[in-house]
This record gives C-alpha cells, sequence and structure tokens, in this order.
C-alpha cells in the first residue's frame, strides 16, 4: 500500500479512498493490458502460435490502420503488418515489459519498419535493436518498472483523450503521419514556434517530464 | 556526466518516426550515451504506444494472418548485426558502427583535421566523423542550416562552452571555429543540414570532400 491513502471514517469515503478504488480500476485493466505482455513473453519461451495469433488479432488492424493514417495504400499498409508481425515473431525475445508496454514495444517495430520501407533504396533503418542492444549508460532508475510501464500506459490513454483538439491534432501529425515539427508547421501554416509549443503543451498534459528543455 | 543534450523537438520527431536518416543517426547515437535522453525518448514513444490503441483497426485482407505464419516460418532469424572491424569500434556508439566499414580510413580535409564521409540513404544531410588534433582548430566555417556535433573522443571548445564525450554541440547561424582540447584527437560524428560555407583563409582551401558533398546534397533536394 501506498502511503497516502487513508481509510476515511464513519463510512464516509474519502477523497483518497475514491483514489484508491480508481487506482485498483487501472490497474485491473494494467494486468488486462498486460496480457499482451504475457503473449509476447509465450512467443518468445515457447514459440507459441495460439498466442501469435491472438497477438495479431488486436495488433495487425490497429497497425494498419495507423500506417494507413500517414497517406499509405491499403496494400503498402499491410505489407509493413507483415513485416512488423514476423519481426515481432522474431524479436519476441527481446521484449522487456520492465522498460515498454506492449503496445509501446510494437509501435516502436512498426514505426522502424516503415522507416525501412522508406529507405529501401537505401541503407536499412537504424533498428530499433540497434539502439536497444547500445544501451551503454544504465536506464534510469525504475523500481517497479513493469506494473509502472504499463499502468502508465493505461493513464496515459485516458489522458489523451481529455487533450484540447488542437494540442491532438499535432500529435496526430507527428505520430501517425511521420511529420516533424517543421513539416506540420508548414502544412498548418502555423510559425515553428507554435507547433513546438502545442507539443509541449501536450506532452506536458500527458504528464510527461520534459528533462533538461533548452530553448 | 552529460550537459549538452538534443533539442526536445528532435527527439520527440526520432521516437515518431519523420526524422530523415542524418538527423536520426544523430539522435541514436546520442541516446545510446545519454540515459536522460534515451528515457525521455521512451517516454515520447509511450505516447505512440497510446495511439497505436487509439486508432479505429482497420481490417486486414484475407488470409493475412495465413501469410504471416508462412513469414514466421520460412524466414531465418535475424542475425545480430556485425560488430565493426574498425579500429574505432571501441568508441562508436552502435547505430553508429554500421555506417563505418571496416576498411574506412580517415582522409586528409586540411589543416590538420581529418574525416570519414558517412553514407547516408536519404534526405537532404551530410555525416561524416572528424578528427581534430589534441590542441587543433577545425577551420572556421559556416552553415545554411544547422550543425550538431557529438564528441566520441577528447574535448572541444567552443564559443564558451566545453563539449566531452556524449555531449552535442549544436551550431547555428554564426560562424564558429571549435578548438580541442590538448592531449587525445578530439573525434566527432557531424551531422550537417543544409550546405557548409567554408570561411577565413584555411577554411577556403579545406575541404573538397564536404563541397562536393553540399554541391550533391542540393542537387538532392
Ligand atoms: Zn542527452
Amino acid at each position: 500500500m501506498r502511503a497516502g491513502f487513508r481509510l476515511g471514517t464513519a463510512g464516509r469515503l474519502w477523497p483518497a479512498q475514491l483514489a484508491l478504488q480508481v487506482l485498483e480500476k487501472s490497474v485491473e485493466k494494467a494486468i488486462q493490458e498486460d496480457r499482451f505482455g504475457d503473449l509476447i513473453d509465450a512467443v518468445a519461451r515457447r514459440r507459441d502460435k495460439a498466442a501469435f495469433r491472438e497477438l495479431f488479432r488486436h495488433f495487425a488492424p490497429r497497425l494498419k490502420s495507423f500506417c494507413q493514417r500517414g497517406g499509405g495504400s491499403s496494400e503498402a499498409a499491410e505489407e509493413i503488418v507483415q513485416e512488423a508481425m514476423v519481426s515481432l515473431w522474431r524479436k519476441a525475445g527481446t521484449f522487456d515489459r520492465s522498460r515498454a508496454s506492449a503496445s509501446t514495444w510494437i509501435y516502436t517495430i512498426a514505426r522502424n519498419k516503415r522507416i525501412d520501407t522508406l529507405r529501401r533504396a537505401g541503407k536499412p533503418a537504424l533498428d530499433g535493436d540497434d539502439y536497444a542492444l547500445a544501451r551503454q549508460a544504465p536506464m534510469e532508475e525504475r523500481p517497479d518498472g513493469m506494473l509502472e510501464a504499463v499502468q502508465s500506459q493505461e493513464k496515459l490513454r485516458s489522458l489523451l483523450q481529455d487533450l484540447p483538439r488542437e494540442q491532438r491534432l499535432v500529435l496526430e501529425k507527428a505520430y501517425y503521419e511521420d511529420k516533424t515539427h517543421s513539416d506540420i508547421a508548414h502544412e498548418l501554416g502555423l510559425p515553428l514556434g507554435t507547433v513546438k509549443s502545442r507539443i509541449r503543451l501536450a506532452l506536458g498534459r500527458l504528464r510527461i517530464s520534459l528533462q533538461g528543455v533548452e530553448s | 556526466m552529460i550537459a549538452h543534450h538534443l533539442p526536445l523537438d528532435m527527439l520527440v520527431d526520432y521516437a515518431a518516426g519523420s526524422l530523415k536518416e542524418g538527423p536520426a543517426l544523430m539522435v541514436a547515437s546520442h541516446v545510446a550515451l545519454c540515459a536522460q535522453c534515451r528515457t525521455q525518448v521512451a517516454a515520447f514513444e509511450a505516447v505512440g504506444g497510446a495511439l497505436l490503441e487509439e486508432v479505429r483497426p482497420a481490417p486486414l485482407s484475407e488470409g493475412a494472418f495465413e501469410r504471416a505464419l508462412a513469414g514466421i516460418d520460412s524466414r531465418p532469424p535475424a542475425m545480430p548485426a556485425p560488430a565493426s572491424q574498425h579500429d574505432l569500434a571501441a568508441i562508436l556508439p552502435l547505430p553508429l558502427r554500421r555506417y563505418v566499414p571496416a576498411k574506412a580510413r580517415w582522409k586528409h580535409a586540411g589543416g590538420g583535421v581529418r574525416e570519414i564521409g558517412l553514407k547516408l540513404g536519404e534526405g537532404p544531410h551530410l555525416a561524416v566523423l572528424l578528427r581534430i588534433p589534441g590542441g587543433g582548430v577545425m577551420a572556421k566555417h559556416r552553415h545554411t542550416g544547422l550543425e550538431f556535433s557529438l564528441v566520441l573522443q577528447g574535448a572541444f571548445t567552443d564559443r564558451g562552452a566545453r563539449y566531452a564525450p556524449g555531449d552535442v554541440c549544436l551550431a547555428a547561424e554564426p560562424e564558429h571555429e571549435p578548438l580541442a582540447d590538448a592531449g587525445v584527437d578530439c573525434i566527432c560524428l557531424a551531422v550537417i543540414d543544409g550546405p557548409i560555407v567554408l570561411t577565413g583563409r584555411i577554411g577556403r582551401l579545406l575541404n573538397p570532400w564536404l563541397r562536393l558533398k553540399a554541391k550533391r546534397a542540393a542537387a538532392r533536394r
């Protein structure tokens, strides 16, 4: 039990208790969400095709939709989905739930596949694995990393839903449509500084701490 | 202790997957050395994960799952990237290694500075390893875009700030003239966005390679 939650007296629910109930709900959801983490582990440990099928059923249609938001054709999006899912199968052993939730990990795989496709003519993209292997400096300490990564994923989603529309829009352009800050500024006819501050405001609302922010 | 980091918006763009190869190489290399920026990138990637859960699923074509199954059965497992045999490998962060072939040699760039050009498959950027002798000066130059230099070995001072391994020096418009610390050679990864204009006496003679690359990059735009 964490500090800060005290039982109320005389049958009244104190705000802290309400908060506890909400927390329990989100933990429930979190556990539910981490089912995907378990499935990835099953793929890693037992090469479990049933687990793979379940992952495919959940993630493949979302990945397809995600890729299509960037303006690609249905065929091109499916091609990336195929590559990403095969990659998931192969790299399942590198999944580490103390570092990322299942959906975040799968997001990075698909993102890298999409970059690969764009750069196919040239050199294979900087693979996420490279950078996973490249951890020469330790990640910042995260006690209880696993629960935290999963919980914060749930929290993130609900905070995302509450974002003001203009902030959500710039985030979607950045993530779904692969647009840089300057691309977005250009497209929306906004000064670059405005786009920067909208994205920062959005990240702030998502309670992502922005360290060492310069300029 | 890393004191000079990458701009936040560049880390967001990297996590969102929108950076071109040159700046992406810069971010991946810095992030390999810097726990703070890596944690930050991981947080931005989590936004990507949450947005992935938020999209409305799109139906896949028939037989998509069977194709994936065929894919996992037919392809060999990924081989780990071969480690570069280059002498520099020990100081190169992993994402950078594959850009430095074992047979890459330092070329004189004038003024005692040497360089290894890195091949990018995409985008208008230039990427180069620079080696400035201990106590030496990189010729005065300016660029129309941004120049990022990531220190891999040694250290240098530029416009009053000191940059040590892992630090990134971001030089925008004005001319600058980095000065390496005495001692070991200073080795940096430099990624340049936009043609470089060499100024000063040495600069005019210097660096035909960079000039050529700059012309090509301008033509690719
Ligand atoms: Zn950093």
